[in-house]
């Protein structure tokens, strides 16, 4: 087996038998198919007590041929709003993600690390410049209520399925 | 949403900023990539040869160095150039040390100098929380290649990565002292370690030095080719040996002085320096 299965092997093991504290934010991880061990997909819990609660964020990953030398590439796939994730696309700006990438992470810690942005944004490299710009003039207020619209219409399941159930229901 | 009245509504929570079509950071990090193509190019670790090359581009450059290199080259023979990647102090020092214990083996220095670098520099990393079960995986790269004095495999990006390691581990144990030179640009150790240790391709300074001289066992001389003049020109050194010293057991006179890995420092750069035979 190469080098880059065997790794992403461990990791899938170290995943599933320690379930630590990044479980309670890493809810589910692990290769989309069994056939291909380069693509992954997770799904992270926002945290309680912040505007993100309740929601369940899904993630792709892309491991490259290079892993863990290089960073795996990793999106979410349903709508986020933070600023330092494209609202349309789901790019993530996280220095670990390009610059500080180290082979001593994982895609474990690195979903946690995607975890931990969620609830501190840097919001002087934005990506979405409308919550950034709430979060610069101080704005709590608006910037929680946006997240938390946000998340409840397409981060947490029930609502988004009646929102969905909803919009299919004024089509017809 | 206008700028003046960002809570109003949500529907455009993300719209696009003006500059939507901008690159990704990907696409960045790939015409980053590009431009450094020469570079990467490069051999990882290059032939041994004499001062010549480096006396012709500083030519016409500042005399300080110019003197620098004209004494150096009357009592070293020459220097392998390393590639230019920000792994090059790891780099040489992992190809250097494997020659050095290849040249060596099995006297008392080797020994002790594969025993630190083997076992206990896997114990300080576990100590310092690293996963073992997915970094031995780089331990064993580097313990293969001292183990056949494998100077190919000493260079493999396995090898800096696991160096990275033992570095920011050796930091963490020395927390104490270490932290007094970082915490003027970094907040904590921590931070410091995961952006300019732990990370490929981001040089190494004088913590770094520091660190894993004392995770390896063995002193690091380094000459500083910088424009300061000198007396005569000479070239300034700079010996760092490690916190703690090497348990050698038995000296055996026949052997000489513990060798060291040299290294010629120009900012942002080291190559492998080499002494004349006596």
């Amino acid at each position: 087996m190469d080098a880059v299965s065997r790794r992403l092997l461990k990791e899938l093991r170290d995943y599933r038998r320690e379930r630590t504290a990044a479980a309670l934010t890493v809810a589910s991880l692990g290769p989309v198919s069994d056939s291909d061990l380069m693509l992954w997909q997770a799904a992270i819990l926002g945290s309680q007590g912040t505007a993100y609660e309740g929601g369940r964020f899904d993630l792709d990953i892309a491991v490259p041929p290079s892993y863990p030398m290089q960073p795996p590439t990793i999106r979410f796939v349903g709508r986020v709003c933070h600023p330092n994730v494209h609202f349309k696309t789901g790019e993530i700006c996280l220095d670990l993600l390009k610059t500080a990438w180290s082979p001593a992470w994982t895609l474990q810690s690195a979903c946690f690390a995607i975890g931990a942005l969620l609830t501190s944004p840097e919001p002087d490299s934005p990506l979405n410049c409308d919550a950034a710009n709430l979060l610069r003039c101080g704005d709590t207020r608006g910037y929680d209520s946006l997240v938390r619209m946000c998340t409840l219409v397409h981060a947490v399941p029930s609502t988004s399925e009646v929102v969905e159930a909803e919009r299919k229901a004024r089509r017809t | 949403m206008s700028d003046n009245n960002p809570a109003a509504g949500s529907t455009s929570a993300g719209d696009p900023p003006a500059a939507y079509d901008r690159p990704t950071d990907e696409q960045i990090l790939s015409f980053e990539r590009k431009i450094k193509e020469p570079e990467s190019q490069a051999q990882l670790v290059g032939p041994l040869t004499s001062f010549d090359n480096l006396i012709a581009e500083y030519a016409n450059g500042n005399p300080a160095i110019l003197a620098k290199l004209h004494a150096l080259s009357t009592s070293y023979c020459g220097l392998r150039a390393t590639r230019r990647d920000g792994n090059c102090f790891y780099r040489a020092i992992a190809f250097r040390l494997c020659e050095l214990l290849a040249s060596r083996r099995g006297t008392p220095w080797a020994d002790a100098v594969v025993l630190r670098l083997g076992p206990e520099c896997r114990e300080v990393a576990k100590e310092a929380g690293y996963n073992m079960d997915l970094m031995g995986d780089f331990a064993d790269c580097w313990e293969d290649a001292v183990r056949d004095g494998d100077v190919e495999g000493a260079m493999a990006d396995s090898v800096v990565c696991w160096l990275r390691i033992v570095t920011a581990a050796v930091l963490k144990k020395n927390s104490d002292l270490f932290e007094a030179f970082i915490l003027d640009s970094y907040p904590t150790l921590e931070l410091f370690i995961g952006s300019q240790v732990e990370p490929m391709n981001v040089e190494a300074d004088q913590p770094h030095i520091v660190a894993i001289a004392t995770a390896l066992g063995v002193t690091i001389r380094i000459g500083n080719l910088d424009s300061s003049s000198t007396a005569e020109g000479a070239m300034n050194w700079h010996e760092i040996d490690p916190l703690e010293p090497l348990a050698v057991t038995s000296k055996v006179d026949t052997d000489g002085p513990d060798p060291v890995v040299e290294l010629l420092y120009r900012p942002g750069h080291y190559d492998i320096v080499y002494k004349q035979a006596a």
